[in-house]
């Protein structure tokens, strides 16, 4: 017995911290303790039991301090009790990376962080929709998801977008009713770890699983962790004829699986070709790939009557929309694939920046194992073009969960950070990622966004800044690669340059700093703005897609009730509104200002897509938005404030609003 | 001073620098001298298994400058107590102090002896017991840290079409008072509907002011209207403070149209 207790006293201790979580909550007040406050011990309950006879790590102490100073600490900010709740999460993830040493080791460190993200993660508007399918396609009946309603890009009102591949493997799990919707996805997740781990090692499988951008959909119904087990499995064949056979079917089931894929598979099978021995007979090999892609087309076309590729992309918009993308509009497609990487809301690297070490440690997988290099790069190059040519502005795929678009490229980053594991610097990065997860778990909305520019996470932090894609500034996406680039000289020198990081911290910093002051229209807090609503009322991204001016959401003012009440502005000082309206009146202090800007022409790139419409309809974000210049006199401020009104005619637009202090050039 | 670790001045300076841009770009604050000892706590952390802890605290406070009281207390207390260093156990204290000094922090005075008994303790071995009573002793006659009751939160409003609907957000003890301002033109017919929890007793919870007229109502659920002119506010008050097992918390929900 008391060799029992002794070879489990690392278990029981992680018992005892569960209890002790479930007991701080109620003792601190802290919100939800129905919900977060039984699950966040529950999991460490798990966590206790799958434990094993592993040792306790050094952080046990220092977290178990942490979580008990922070709850009951809670009260000094409202949001303070999510960050404390997310210490025991990421303590969680912590002890996740430190058990996974073998398959078993892969499994136990997941389930109690599989079972906080599942019952955390609301069920989405994708899972929805693969749901319904899955229903439709299988026959099998399900309460909620039985009747198919038709979406925006649906081919019918009972064919979805979605491919029926994906539908059709989860469908079993709706035997086990509504909520057996995400049984085969969890299943599946499970196994792309294991290849994972194969293609590197538990631990890392575990942090790559654990972390962004694979958290994000970790056992959702959505294809992305399947993608990824097909490629890693893809990588991981022997070489020889009938192993390229079987990567060539790989290939033709991403694409099957989701069109997203296909750069995917195109890079499997140029790395294929890449990876080749010389012979007389190579040159053949790419001329039969296309041949048997063409006939999988006509099969597709003739025989299924289209129900995998021609219904859905079989048009000449989705050409049209690559060829826009790459020749017309090469600049916007640029900052498309930087922000892509930079993006606080979607890109890979805020949520994810332990993909910088990765990136360092990638320089050496090319050296140590080129032919390994070329199968995980090639492929997810070629995937993340083909994701911005392809979708352009909404290369993001929001308002699903943030990051999942880049699940694919895991298996490279996975196999660059095993050389970097062991510096300190790649610790340092895994230790904001593991934050950044924890966070996500604590505070279940943090895992979706609006491409609005505003993350969640940040909001959450109460951090305003104006660095984001639908506010688009070159100098801060220059600011953020630089910092990216000095990270990785950084790493790639780390003895003798090491202490240039603050250099680059501090320069970063400034770079991003270079802004004017002044509100973004739509961010403008409760105590400034009241009444007013945003256009368009709802979040949706998918609804602002096709905005040609800015695809920021505008603050609409149309009505009397509806104030913006500025602080701290003097007489002398210049107010700029960037604003746009059809003949409107806005009242701002004592001046009335009419507000009709010019309808746009649609930008001529887009007349290959429109022949038939160049000029756009009468709706505010088809009119420009200009700036009004407006400067105070002592009769529009009171007591330091100056109150912006609609006065009357039609709605007008705010995009943002800017003060310049006129004393200062006194 | 003494460097245990190469990499200490580097984290140092990289600290001092983040400091600096922070009163560079948001302008000089005093409330943000603490992070200089966070900073210092930072670099004397680095081979301690504190150091994830200090570190995201660091970035929390210089990234958030209202979570910053909260980060620096919540990574510099941990090390007064167990820091395994006398340097490290000073630091924190000195960080932990400054913030209650410089930040308006209520009910700091607990928060102050548990800090200032781990680093006068050392490596006592009835330290943690006696820590343990000092916070009791100072938490009995002074009470636990809570907001400053005077920073009430403000909800946000849509108008459309003549109807009213306000966004507020959850009334708890961390955020005590919400306010709901009238449209500054017409007359406004207002209702709002309350459901309050999280006590196990009957006794008033929370109050609801308009004007002269404050009405104190339990747990339990209540729809209540009323009309509101330009310059009226309704207050939403949390009556209670923090009590143990007590989780006490109002959802709102209000809207209305113009007369």
């Amino acid at each position: 017995m008391r060799n029992t207790i002794r070879a489990y006293r690392h278990s029981l201790l992680m018992a005892l911290f569960a209890i002790w979580i479930y007991a701080v909550w109620r003792l601190a007040g802290m919100p939800i303790p129905g919900f977060a406050g039984l699950f966040i011990p529950l999991a460490w309950l798990l966590a206790s039991i799958l434990n094993g006879r592993s040792q306790r790590q050094v952080w046990f102490i220092p977290m178990t301090l942490s979580f008990t100073t922070g709850s009951w600490l809670w009260m000094l900010h409202p949001e303070a009790w999510i960050i404390a709740a997310a210490i025991p999460v990421a303590g969680l993830i912590a002890w996740g990376i430190s058990i996974a040493k073998n398959n078993s080791g892969v499994i136990r460190a997941l389930l109690p962080l599989l079972f906080l993200s599942l019952i955390t993660a609301e069920i989405n508007g994708d899972e929805v929709r693969f749901a319904e399918q899955a229903s439709n396609l299988s026959g099998i009946s399900s309460e909620r998801f039985s009747e198919t309603r038709f979406r925006s890009g649906d081919i019918s009102s009972t064919e979805g977008h979605h491919t029926p591949l994906f539908p059709l493997l989860i469908s079993p799990g709706l035997l086990a009713g509504d909520l057996g919707l995400r049984i085969i996805p969890v299943i599946i997740s499970l196994l792309a770890v294991l290849l994972l781990s194969k293609l590197t090692n538990p631990g890392i499988a575990v942090t790559a699983a654990l972390l962004y951008p694979g958290f994000g959909i970790l056992g959702l119904a959505m294809t992305g962790w399947l993608a990824l087990g097909l490629f890693t499995l893809g990588v991981l064949l022997p070489e020889g004829k009938k192993f390229s056979l079987l990567r060539f079917l790989i290939a033709l089931t991403l694409v099957a699986l989701k069109m997203r894929y296909i750069g995917l598979a195109a890079g499997i099978i140029v790395a294929e070709y890449a990876c080749m021995t010389a012979g007389k007979k190579k040159w053949l090999v790419p001329l039969i790939w296309i041949g048997s892609g063409f006939i999988l087309l006509v099969i597709d076309r003739y025989i299924l009557n289209g129900i995998v590729f021609w219904s859905r992309y079989g048009n000449i918009g989705a050409v049209n929309l690559i060829r826009m993308n790459l020749f017309s509009r090469p600049l916007e497609t640029l900052a498309h694939a930087g922000w892509s990487l930079f993006d606080p809301e979607a890109g890979l690297i805020f949520r994810a920046p332990w993909v910088i070490a990765a990136i360092a440690g990638l320089v050496i997988v090319r050296k140590k194992q080129p032919k390994r290099f070329k199968r995980l790069f090639i492929p997810s190059v070629l995937y993340w073009l083909f994701l911005v040519l392809w979708s352009g502005s909404s290369w993001h795929g929001l308002p699903a969960p943030a990051g999942r678009m880049f699940l694919p490229m895991l298996p490279l980053f996975a196999s660059g950070l095993v050389h970097v594991w062991k510096e300190k610097e790649s610790k340092l990065l895994i230790i904001i990622s593991i934050a950044i997860s924890a966070i996500v778990v604590a505070s279940p909305f943090c895992r979706y966004n609006y491409a609005d520019g505003s993350d969640s996470i940040l909001t959450l932090l109460g951090v305003v800044s104006g660095f984001s894609m639908v506010r688009s500034d070159p100098l801060q996406l220059c600011a953020a690669i630089f910092f990216v680039l000095s990270m990785l000289f950084v790493f790639r020198s780390l003895e003798k340059y090491r202490v240039l990081s603050f250099v680059i911290i501090f320069a970063v910093i400034f770079a991003l700093g270079l802004h004017p002051t002044g509100y973004e229209a739509e961010d403008l807090p409760a105590h400034i703005a009241q009444g007013v609503s945003l256009y368009p009322r709802s979040p949706d991204p998918t609804e602002r897609y096709f905005w040609f001016n800015s695809r920021e959401r505008l603050l609409e003012l149309k009505e009397p009730g509806q104030t913006i009440l500025l602080p701290e502005v003097e007489t002398g000082d210049t107010i700029y509104l960037e604003m746009s309206g059809g003949g409107g009146f806005l009242s701002v202090g004592s001046r009335l200002i009419p507000v009709e800007t010019p309808l746009i022409e649609m930008p001529a790139p887009f007349h290959l897509m429109r022949e038939e419409r160049r000029m756009l309809p009468d709706w505010p974000e088809n009119r420009l938005i200009q700036t009004f210049s407006i400067p105070l006199d002592s009769i529009d401020t009171e007591s330091g404030t100056l109150l912006i009104q609609h006065h009357s005619g039609p709605p007008v637009y705010i995009d943002r609003i800017d003060i310049s202090k006129g004393n200062l050039l006194q | 001073m003494i460097i245990k670790d190469k990499r200490e001045p580097a984290v140092l300076l990289a600290g001092y620098a983040l400091w600096a841009a922070v009163n560079l770009f948001r302008g000089f604050s005093v409330e943000t001298i603490p992070l200089i000892a966070l900073f210092t706590l930072l670099s004397f952390t680095l081979s301690s298994p504190y150091f994830p802890f200090v570190l995201l605290s660091s970035l929390l406070a210089v990234s958030s400058p209202v979570l910053m009281p909260w980060a620096i207390l919540t990574a510099s207390l941990p090390l007064c107590v167990s820091g395994g260093h006398t340097r490290e156990r000073v630091t924190a204290f000195t960080a932990l102090a400054s913030v209650l000094w410089l930040v308006p922090v209520s009910f700091s005075i607990p928060l102050a002896v548990v800090g200032a008994m781990g680093v006068l303790l050392g490596r006592n071995r009835f330290k943690y017991l006696l820590i343990a009573a000092g916070f009791v002793l100072s938490a009995f006659f002074t009470g636990l840290p809570q907001p400053p009751r005077e920073n009430a939160c403000i909800a946000g409003s849509t108008i459309d079409s003549g109807i009213i609907s306000y966004n507020i957000p959850e009334v708890n003890t961390s955020r005590p008072e919400v306010l709901l301002a009238a449209p500054k033109q017409g007359v406004w017919a207002v209702w709002i509907a309350l459901e309050a929890g999280g006590v196990r007793d009957s006794i008033p919870l929370f109050a609801v002011r308009l004007g002269e007229e404050m009405l104190l109502l339990p747990s339990g659920t209540d729809t209540l209207s009323f009309t509101m002119t330009p310059g009226d506010t309704l207050a939403l008050t949390l009556m209670r403070d923090f009590r143990p097992f007590n989780h006490s918390v109002i959802h709102a929900t209000a809207g209305g149209e113009r007369l």
